[in-house]
């Protein structure tokens, strides 16, 4: 009876938990910060020169790779970013007369997967943009990673004390100063178009409308991940320059059930459970009493049966004794009598025989 | 003991987590499906549809491997196919295995079974070398996963290969006259019930012969074309083997294939020269106009939303692969079918439309937008606009303005209202119309009209780039002539660049004709202004117009990545 | 409980002894290469991949194997199921050790272990599911600690401290029970947040509902697994109280366990069709998809509930070993196999052996102290002193 109920429980307990779990933060879409700046990355412009990844390097200090940055050789292998390349650029054969190149770098999401993933908050999305890094606080556990869909964040795998996240941060400084992201400064086909994210999303969309079938028409990271500040445009499909669709929900909406249950959890499962646990207890005294009334009646039963059956030897035993009592009594009357007839008879002998019958 | 007992414990717990990791890995690498699949014209999955669930996958079939066997053999294709009667009645091969129609799914079955296998076994027993499949070796035709794929190209007749069979001598002559047509052309007569030939009238094969032809018509598409073209070829290599079309599946449907079709055109076109027009009796020239109403009321006046369009048919016939290039399905006029409002037989397609239509490749402008990616003229037109509809001040280009020196019309003439408000009297009478349009047409320039090259710059000095690289010294003569002459000869070109400055707009864009046009700067600045939202900066502005241009002509050379070929590195 | 004695008087190069110590010995030869080299020097750990075994094995199993703690010590103080206290102890004991492990473990993982204190005492990421599971497992933890407390309390003879420790159980164990509902889940919540890296079939929005059901499966698993394997090599530590009540938590147990795995099967089978992801089914990954689910979940669910009826215990017991390995299996399913399944496989992750020695290690470590705590401290018999308190 207690384990079904118990089992019971949990059940419920299962139930309430998806219950909340579909739950959705109503009413409270955020659409990012307004005037926040974007990126415009046209697929159909970057002629794969990997200016933007030189631009990159110099105005973040980050070392200088093997093979120079006008070494092409290097786009016939599928790079990512690293620890020490905050931005690449890829090679794709389409099965076009032309390869189609595509760069690679943090997509500055709306509403960061990696900031919303953070344990210390050491991500933030800046009001220009920006979704910045602080390795103050980092403890580096890594889940950034594991939660953002565009696999981003890279690490310093090497670093044995000091380890820190590294990614693309927009140029946010440079950005504070009116200056261009390095690698937009550098691109000399304007493949990146900066500017207010609004007026990228109109920009984005004329572009396709008046070059019909020179674009597919869906502008990446208008609506992926609840959207990013970084957008692309292209000629081809976007899974065949390794695009994929992550979806259109935005990290924190992810999380927003399993988050929302939290509160569900520490305000009911006490009550629930010391509901339970009062029930147990309430029916352990309860069969404790009873238990113990029981007894108590039982004692008591016997005992009077007891008492009864001692009166009613009581009653008897006075009865016989009455009746013995009468009998001597009547006993001692005749034999009186008799003795006095015999005294008649012969005065000596009757006196002995008197006094052995009064002891 | 004990202690021994807890290491194995852990060992296998330890062991089983390995075997987790190790499968676990396995799946991980699963290899993608298998791309080592041949390609083959001739490869028929034979398959008895329509009988729910088969208890063996389709059974593998190479037709030519089959054909080039049994020729060794010095067998002919009576071995498989039966003789049959077609539509005219006259004795045929049937295209079907063994039968000539087909029966109940044991029937078919039996019929592949035996007439497969027997066919086989005799091969072993005559001591063929390579024999197919015997009795009992059903996974052998059975594949469960073939290693090849069966990928037929669409096969055609376009004007070349066309006048190869109306040119023929070997084709018999229709009954007292010159030409051949009606060894293949046809039409079904309803009243004699018979297949009757009607010079002049002749459609293109899939106009009857669709895919799900409608009554009367009873063949579809493929297996018209299959016995229309293979049992021609095969009847006629019995007699004269030589210089005889395909007969086997990759002669028309495999890259190979066509490429050999292609090479015997060029040599007749060589030994030829220009190809003769298809003698049809079409016109010369059409004057396009909404059709004229029948009705006696509104006989005098025609209302158009524009001028009528000379069309030079003629141009048109040599320019194209086959008349179906434009009449895709019957050789009417195009408002037979797309009437001013739509009409069901157009599917709805209106008359303007069906000429306007960018996106298709049947209408005027939707043709003329494909000739613009040829690489001579993608270099400029690649970078322009292609707005949903054409730019507006072309549209007299072709709906020419109709003068009256050129109209000579009598007084059954009709009025043709413009929506424009212009107005014309077209004569009604057919050939007068045409001679009118023939007259319009030649009022059209034929030549590239051009700059005297005094006045084209010879070079122009783009210094932007000048803090990292010297200035950029660029040949623009040079450039505009090789431009001028690869347009030299293009109609197209001569006809829509109206002027001799309509070339220089391809880069000078945007701003008015001109003999000096603004610079660059004057437009393109610092970059990402947001006065100009998606106005490339001048640096970029310069990238893209070289750039995209090499590109799309595909000039290999400099690459666009290459900076030195056209900036030198300061020191 | 001559027990001292009996340990003191045999040798100390027993085989388990020389086998533990190898592994300590590796363990902290790869500690130090850690240190000094970083997570590179000793991981296969890339961009594409920052969570290997030490979060999939250590971190997730971990966890979910440590869940009887807080299913048993529910059972016995809540729902008043007194016959299962013999085995209350032995299961806090555990999940104390589990807990304190993985805790241990992530030192190797994360990069700074120094500032692992920083989520709850520096700057708190609120939206952070890892934040909860962070928050919950440390609270878990020091409940977990008071907890077992009495323990040593009674082997030093502290009554008093004892006693007040003691009465805090009821508020103790509902504590522990919404900590570990609370981070049980949030564990499977964790991977919610990446829908595209994670495979269809095992990715959904329920994952914390599956994580928390699954946990007390794993949790009740693991009471009976540990307590065959402690009633085998232990069996001179217990008393007859612990062993008259042995078999009665074994079936117990059992039956309990049998419907949690049914109801977490139907929650699974649920959540493909809620997701529609049965097409899946086809493929490789649908495959691995139902052994997971056939082999490990509907199978042993099957055996609990004939061990249970038949009274087989040594049924059960095997059946505990085969939920076990399902539940880490599952794990390691979410966490490493399915996860970033989209990736070509020369770049998915395969453990170094430094990141297999360092897992093993911390594994030994465990049973280690189990074997120091449970052979001297009152855990599988009950302290004379305080025998019959409650």
């Amino acid at each position: 009876m207690q384990r079904r109920r118990f089992l019971g429980l949990m059940g419920a307990a299962g139930v309430s938990l998806a219950a909340s779990g579909k739950a959705k933060a109503a009413g409270k879409e955020f659409h990012g910060y307004p005037g926040s700046n974007a990126v415009l990355f046209d697929a159909t412009r970057c002629i794969g020169c990997r200016e933007c990844e030189a631009g990159c390097q110099k105005v973040n200090d980050l070392p200088m790779p093997e093979k120079p940055f006008d070494d092409l050789t290097v786009l016939d292998q599928k790079r990512r970013t690293n620890s020490d390349n905050f931005t690449i650029v890829n090679k794709y054969d389409v099965g076009r007369e032309k390869p189609v190149f595509r760069k690679f770098q943090c997509n500055h999401c709306l509403e960061p997967a990696c900031a919303s993933a953070c344990f210390v908050r050491a991500f933030k999305k800046e009001p220009n943009g920006s979704v910045t890094y602080d390795a103050s606080v980092c403890v580096g556990c890594r889940y950034c990673m594991i939660a953002c869909p565009f696999e981003v964040p890279t690490y310093e795998y090497h670093e044995a004390l000091t380890p820190r996240i590294r990614k693309c941060h927009m140029c946010y400084e440079r950005q504070l100063e009116g200056k261009l992201p390095g690698c937009v400064q550098a691109c000399p086909k304007e493949a990146l178009t900066f500017g207010d994210r609004d007026t990228i999303i109109k920009i984005a969309r004329e572009r396709i409308r008046t070059n019909p079938g020179k674009y597919i028409d869906h502008i990446y990271g208008e609506h992926e991940m609840g959207g990013t500040s970084w957008l692309y445009v292209s000629g081809v499909q976007f899974d065949q320059i390794g695009m994929r669709d992550v979806g259109t929900t935005s990290a924190p909406e992810l999380t927003a059930g399993a988050l929302a249950a939290v509160p569900v959890v520490v305000g009911l499962w006490p009550v629930l459970l010391g509901g339970i646990w009062a029930v147990n207890k309430r029916k352990e005294k309860i069969a404790a009493q009873e238990r113990e009334e029981a007894v108590k009646n039982a004692v008591a039963e016997t005992q009077e049966k007891a008492q009864q059956k001692m009166s009613e030897a009581l009653t008897k035993a006075e009865e016989s004794a009455q009746r013995r009592i009468d009998n001597e009594v009547k006993k001692a009357v005749d034999e009186a009598l008799k003795a006095k007839e015999e005294e008649a008879k012969g005065e000596g002998e009757d006196s002995k025989q008197d006094e052995g019958e009064g002891a | 003991m004990a202690h021994r007992k807890v290491v194995a414990g852990l060992s296998g717990f330890l062991v089983a987590l390995a075997a987790v990791l190790v499968l676990g890995g396995d799946v991980m690498s699963k290899p993608a499906a298998d791309e080592n699949v041949t390609a083959r014209a001739d490869l028929i999955m034979i398959t008895i549809a329509g009988q729910g669930e088969l208890e063996m996958p389709a059974s593998v079939f190479m037709h030519d491997k089959h054909t080039a066997a049994l020729k060794e053999q010095d067998k002919d294709c009576s071995a498989c196919h039966k003789t049959t009667t077609n539509e005219s009645g006259e004795e045929v091969m049937s295209l079907k295995f063994m039968r000539t129609e087909d029966g109940s799914f044991e029937e078919l079955k039996n019929i592949y079974h035996d007439g497969c296998i027997s066919c086989h076994a005799e091969d072993r027993a005559a001591g063929v070398e390579k024999y197919g499949p015997q009795s009992g070796e059903c996974r052998r035709c059975h594949v469960e996963n073939p290693q090849v794929t069966a990928v037929r190209l669409d096969s055609g007749m376009d004007n070349a290969l066309h006048y190869r069979h109306w040119g023929s001598d070997k084709i018999a002559k229709d009954a007292g006259e010159e030409t051949n047509c009606g060894s293949c052309h046809h039409e079904w007569d309803e009243q004699a019930e018979k297949l009757v030939y009607k010079k002049f009238e002749e459609e293109s094969c899939s106009y009857c012969h669709t895919d799900t032809p409608e009554e009367p018509v009873k063949t579809p598409r493929q297996l018209a074309f299959h016995q229309q073209c293979v049992v021609c070829h095969q009847t006629m290599s019995e007699t004269q083997p030589e210089d005889v079309g395909p007969v086997d599946c990759a002669g028309c449907h495999s890259a190979e294939g066509q490429q050999k079709i292609e090479q015997k055109n060029e040599t007749m076109q060589q030994r030829i020269g220009k190809l003769p027009r298809l003698p049809r009796k079409q016109p010369d020239a059409v004057l396009m106009t909404p059709p004229i109403p029948e009705d006696a009321q509104n006989r005098d006046m025609l209302e158009a939303s524009a001028m009528p369009v000379a069309f030079n048919h003629l141009y048109h016939e040599e320019t194209t692969d086959s008349c179906s290039s434009c009449h895709h399905k019957s050789v009417q006029a195009c408002s037979e079918c797309h009437t001013v409002q739509g009409s069901e037989k157009g599917d709805f397609i209106a008359l303007e439309q069906a000429m306007h239509q960018v996106s298709s490749e049947y209408s005027c402008v939707g043709c003329h937008q494909q000739e613009q990616a040829r690489p001579e003229c993608a270099g400029c037109h690649a970078a322009m606009p292609t707005e949903p509809t054409p730019a507006a001040d072309s549209c007299t280009t072709c709906h020419q303005p109709v003068e009256s020196a050129e109209q000579a019309v009598s007084n059954d003439g009709i009025y043709v209202v413009a929506a424009s408000g212009q107005t014309a009297r077209l004569p009604k009478d057919k050939d007068a119309r045409e001679a009118l349009a023939k007259r319009m047409i030649e009022r059209r320039p034929d030549t590239h009209k051009a700059l005297a090259v005094g006045d084209i710059p010879e070079t122009v000095t783009i210094g932007v780039l000048a803090d990292e690289y010297k200035p950029s010294e660029m040949p623009h003569r040079k450039i505009v002539l090789k431009l001028l002459e690869n347009m030299q000869d293009n109609q197209l070109a001569s006809v829509f660049h109206e002027t001799e400055l309509t070339m220089c707009q391809g880069c000078h864009h945007n701003s008015p004709a001109s003999k000096t046009p603004p610079r660059c700067a004057s437009c393109h600045g610092e970059p990402f202004m947001e006065a100009r939202a998606g106005r490339p900066g001048l640096k970029a502005a310069y990238h893209g117009q070289c750039m995209d241009c090499h590109t799309e002509m595909k000039l290999e050379k400099p690459a666009n990545t290459d900076c030195v070929a056209c900036h030198e590195k300061k020191e | 409980m001559s027990a001292e004695t009996h340990t003191g008087s045999k040798s100390v190069m027993t085989p388990f002894n020389i086998v533990a110590g190898i592994i300590i010995a590796a363990g902290l030869v790869v500690t130090v290469l850690r240190f000094t080299g970083g997570l590179g020097a000793v991981t296969n750990l890339d961009d594409n991949n920052p969570w290997g075994i030490w979060i999939g094995f250590d971190l997730l199993c971990g966890v979910a194997l440590a869940a009887g703690g807080y299913t048993t010590s529910a059972a016995c103080y809540i729902f008043g199921l007194k016959r299962y206290h013999s085995a209350v102890r032995p299961a806090i004991l555990t999940a104390f050790l589990g807990y304190a492990l993985v805790v241990f473990a992530l030192h190797y993982d994360v990069g700074r272990p120094w500032r692992l204190p920083y989520p709850i005492f520096v700057q708190q990421g609120y939206t952070s599911l890892l934040f909860e599971v962070g928050l919950c497992v440390f609270l878990y933890l020091t409940v977990l600690f008071l907890e077992f407390l009495p323990v040593p309390f009674e082997w030093l003879k502290k009554t008093k401290v004892r006693n007040i420790l003691v009465k805090a159980t009821l508020a103790l164990t509902i504590f522990g029970v919404v900590l570990s509902t609370l981070h049980q889940s949030s564990l499977g919540a964790l991977y919610t947040i990446a829908p595209s890296k994670l495979h269809p079939l095992w990715y959904s929005a329920y994952l914390p509902v599956f994580f928390f059901v699954s946990s007390i499966a794993a949790g009740l698993s693991m009471v009976i697994f540990e307590g065959t394997l402690s009633h085998k090599y232990l069996h001179r530590m217990m008393d007859q109280e612990y062993q008259r009540h042995h078999d009665v938590v074994v079936l117990g147990f059992a039956r309990a366990c049998s419907f949690v795995l049914f109801g977490y099967f139907m929650i699974k089978v649920i959540g493909v069709a809620y997701d529609n992801t049965w097409h899946y089914l086809a493929t490789g990954y649908g495959t691995w998809f139902l052994i997971e689910m056939l082999v490990f979940v509907a199978l042993p669910c099957f055996l609990y509930a004939v061990g249970a009826r038949d009274k087989n215990t040594k049924l059960i017991k095997w059946t505990a070993v085969l939920t076990v390995l399902g539940i880490v299996f599952n794990r390691f399913n979410i966490s490493l196999i399915a996860y970033n399944y989209h990736l070509p496989s020369s770049e998915r992750y395969f453990p170094h052996i430094m990141e297999i020695i360092i897992s093993v290690f911390i594994v030994t470590i465990g049973v280690v102290i189990f074997r120091f705590i449970s052979t001297r401290m009152p855990i599988f018999y009950e302290h004379p002193l305080y025998k019959s308190d409650h």
